[in-house]
């Protein structure tokens, strides 16, 4: 009787609970799922074959192609940076520190379409280099190497600040008990310090790559939309879009959207996992 | 191995961690690095070890054995370090974490990997683990990761074992059993071995030499018994157990009068002196003859459960004065409470006060004006010129 009694002033009265968990599950419908349904029933609407033949096309592969590439060479180069920035900053204290984890943060503080506008201002016909790059026929700007550089700029914090804190609360005192143990600075690196943060590296790359294939803003404003040539996904979607191509440009979507779902399921399994691994 | 510390200092940002520490450890002993929280013992055992620098000084040096390794890295100097969270590589197992130090070595001097494994299980059944060899660190009791860390360290076969609070994080009784068995373990393998602890009762247990530490600097070093018995310091006096502390004064006489208290002593110099008695040093009588050398006092609570009986007497000046009997003395003096009785020190120690009133607070910040009061004066300055 009296546990029940207690019970009762643990949870809230069961008329809130419904109410609340309505709401919540409105809300997820209608913004989150809801979205996901109408991308794949419009690419799917005049069936598969009308679907496939849109994305077999070679503007929409090629957009595949870029897309993919360009995210194979980001997410490495921002595993290495996260790895060796968020080591820095985690294990040593020095001055300026603060500073640059303030700095790190830059990418995710400013609009997407500013950090296209940097590069067009440095690397532009009018920018600060762009006329060297000119006389040594190098394009930078609506080029690959363009939309290459602004993905990076703009995923840049994921893996870092996915670390930092990780190691943070790590310390340094496995690292110093492997010195003693006469490691050297490799293999203290190797067997120490990234068997500890295995799980949340995963976790970043995976961030760090979904933003480096759904990025639209600076890649937009880089890349001069040239058809088959610098289009990535999410460009092609739109451009299909603004000609009322409708099918074709949610069936580029929903393949956008299936890569997004991929990523959520390893991010998933990754958190189980990692999770699983902390309880035991 | 003989370890020689000369002219040690270690300071942080404006903090003076260790001043000019010179120290000498015997070979084959264990000797404990005793001293309150902040007073530099664990600095001065990472500056062994070679984790943390000594300050840079032209005559500063840590001699191995009469060999200078001030300049050679954690890993050359082949210490044993044993850390007071136990630092065990958490996603390796028991065997893996002993296996450590062996694996890393040079494939020149590299064990095979039937080598490895017959150390590794020598080393886990020293200490009593090899049942647990495949456990991860997660999986196993404090004073088991605690013998775990011990074994990692003695793998790679250190000249040298440090020990940075090693029963901190225990609970008393498998604290006592473990403090008895790294004894044993110490006197079956003659390591030459330093451990710190604040904890007096492990210092005088284990330890053949204890170093009294207080605010970055030496206090006494010697046996167990000297440290106890013959304390250099009031500091060292007031660090190892309960004390009882009487200010009084010497007159002309060479009297030392403290409340009611008579006594003759031979220091002269100084007019305040502090008089301190342990507890277990006052004997209790019910009548004396003259009231010279003993405090008439009156008992306030009488604490009868426990290895001995703990009586608070009040004097007459109103200080507290805690006394230890034996159950035995007890029965023959039975005091209870009101009873206005005479206390009698067998044995004291003697300190003079110093000329000022010793500060509590740790004065060992090197001290900068403060921003606000620079601006406040340069604002003043200027004020003054225009």
């Amino acid at each position: 009787m009296r546990s029940k009694e207690l019970k009762r002033g643990l949870q809230p009265p069961l008329i809130v609970n419904i109410i609340i968990s309505t709401v919540s599950i409105i809300f997820l419908a209608l913004f989150l799922v809801l979205p996901l349904v109408v991308v794949f029933g419009e690419a799917f609407r005049q069936g598969v074959s009308v679907w496939w033949g849109s994305i077999a096309e070679e503007e929409s592969l090629s957009a595949l192609r870029l897309t993919l590439f360009v995210a194979a060479i980001a997410v490495p180069l921002n595993l290495f940076f996260g790895i060796a920035a968020s080591w820095a900053l985690a294990k040593f204290d020095f001055w300026g520190r603060n500073l640059i984890i303030t700095l790190i943060d830059l990418p995710f503080a400013i609009s997407p379409i500013i950090s296209g506008l940097i590069f067009i201002l440095l690397f532009g016909i009018n920018g600060w280099i762009g006329p060297w790059l000119i006389k040594h026929n190098i394009q930078i700007i609506f080029a690959v190497p363009g939309i290459v550089l602004a993905t990076i700029f703009v995923t840049f914090p994921f893996v870092a600040r996915e670390l930092i804190p990780l190691m943070t609360e790590q310390g340094s005192e496995e690292e110093q008990a492997a010195l003693t143990l006469g490691a050297n600075g490799w293999q203290t690196f190797l067997r120490i310090t990234l068997p500890n943060i295995k799980w949340g590296l995963l976790y970043g790359v995976i961030l760090c790559n979904a933003r480096a294939m759904g990025e639209f803003g600076a890649v937009s404003v880089v890349s001069g939309h040239i058809r088959g040539e610098t289009n990535t996904l999410p460009l092609q979607a739109e451009i299909l879009y603004n000609e009322y191509n409708f099918t074709a440009a949610f069936a580029v979507a929903s393949l956008l959207a299936f890569l997004a779902l991929v990523t959520l399921a390893l991010k998933f399994f990754v958190e189980w996992k990692s999770n699983k691994l902390e309880t035991v | 191995m003989t370890i020689t510390l000369e002219n040690i200092s270690k300071t942080f940002n404006n903090f003076k961690a260790l001043d000019n520490i010179n120290l000498n450890f015997e070979d084959g002993k264990l000797t404990a690095l005793l001293g309150p929280s902040g007073s530099g013992k664990t600095t001065l055992l990472r500056i062994v070890a070679g984790l943390e620098l000594p300050d840079q000084k032209e005559n500063s040096k840590i001699l191995f054995n009469g060999i200078n390794v001030t300049d050679n890295a954690v890993g050359k100097r082949q210490v044993g370090f044993v850390f007071q969270h136990y630092a065990l590589f958490r996603h390796l197992s028991v065997f893996e974490n002993v296996a450590f130090g062996l694996k890393v070595k040079k494939s020149i001097d590299r064990p095979s990997k039937q080598e490895i494994h017959d150390q590794v299980f020598e080393l886990l059944r020293m200490v009593q683990l090899d049942t647990m060899a495949h456990r991860l660190p997660s999986q196993l009791s404090g004073g088991q990761r605690q013998r775990v860390a011990l074994a990692r360290a003695l793998a790679i076969k250190p000249k040298v074992l440090l020990l940075d609070e090693p029963f901190g994080s225990l609970d008393a009784k498998v604290r006592a059993e473990l403090r008895r068995w790294l004894r044993k373990l110490h006197d079956d393998l003659h390591i030459t071995s330093i451990f710190v602890t604040h904890d007096q009762e492990e210092a005088l247990e284990v330890s053949d030499k204890i170093i009294v530490m207080n605010q970055g600097c030496i206090e006494q070093v010697g046996t167990p018994n000297e440290v106890f018995h013959k304390p250099a310091t009031e500091f060292v006096m007031q660090f190892l157990g309960d004390v009882n502390v009487f200010h009084g004064r010497i007159d002309e006489n060479q009297a030392i009068y403290s409340g009611n208290l008579n006594y003759i002593n031979n220091i002269s110099e100084n007019p305040n002196v502090k008089l301190l008695v342990r507890p277990h040093d006052f004997d209790v009588l019910l009548k004396v003859e003259n009231e010279k050398n003993v405090f008439t006092a009156k008992a306030h609570r009488i604490l009868t459960a426990g290895a001995f009986v703990k009586i608070e007497f009040i004097d007459k000046l109103n200080r507290l004065i805690l006394v230890h009997l034996s159950h035995d003395n007890y029965r023959k003096t039975p005091v209870n409470h009101g009873d206005e009785v005479f206390l009698c020190p067998r044995e004291h120690q003697l300190y003079k006060n110093k000329e000022k009133k010793v500060k509590e607070q740790d004065n060992r910040f090197v001290k900068r004006p403060k921003k606000r009061t620079l601006i406040k004066n340069f604002i003043f300055k200027y004020l003054k010129k225009s």
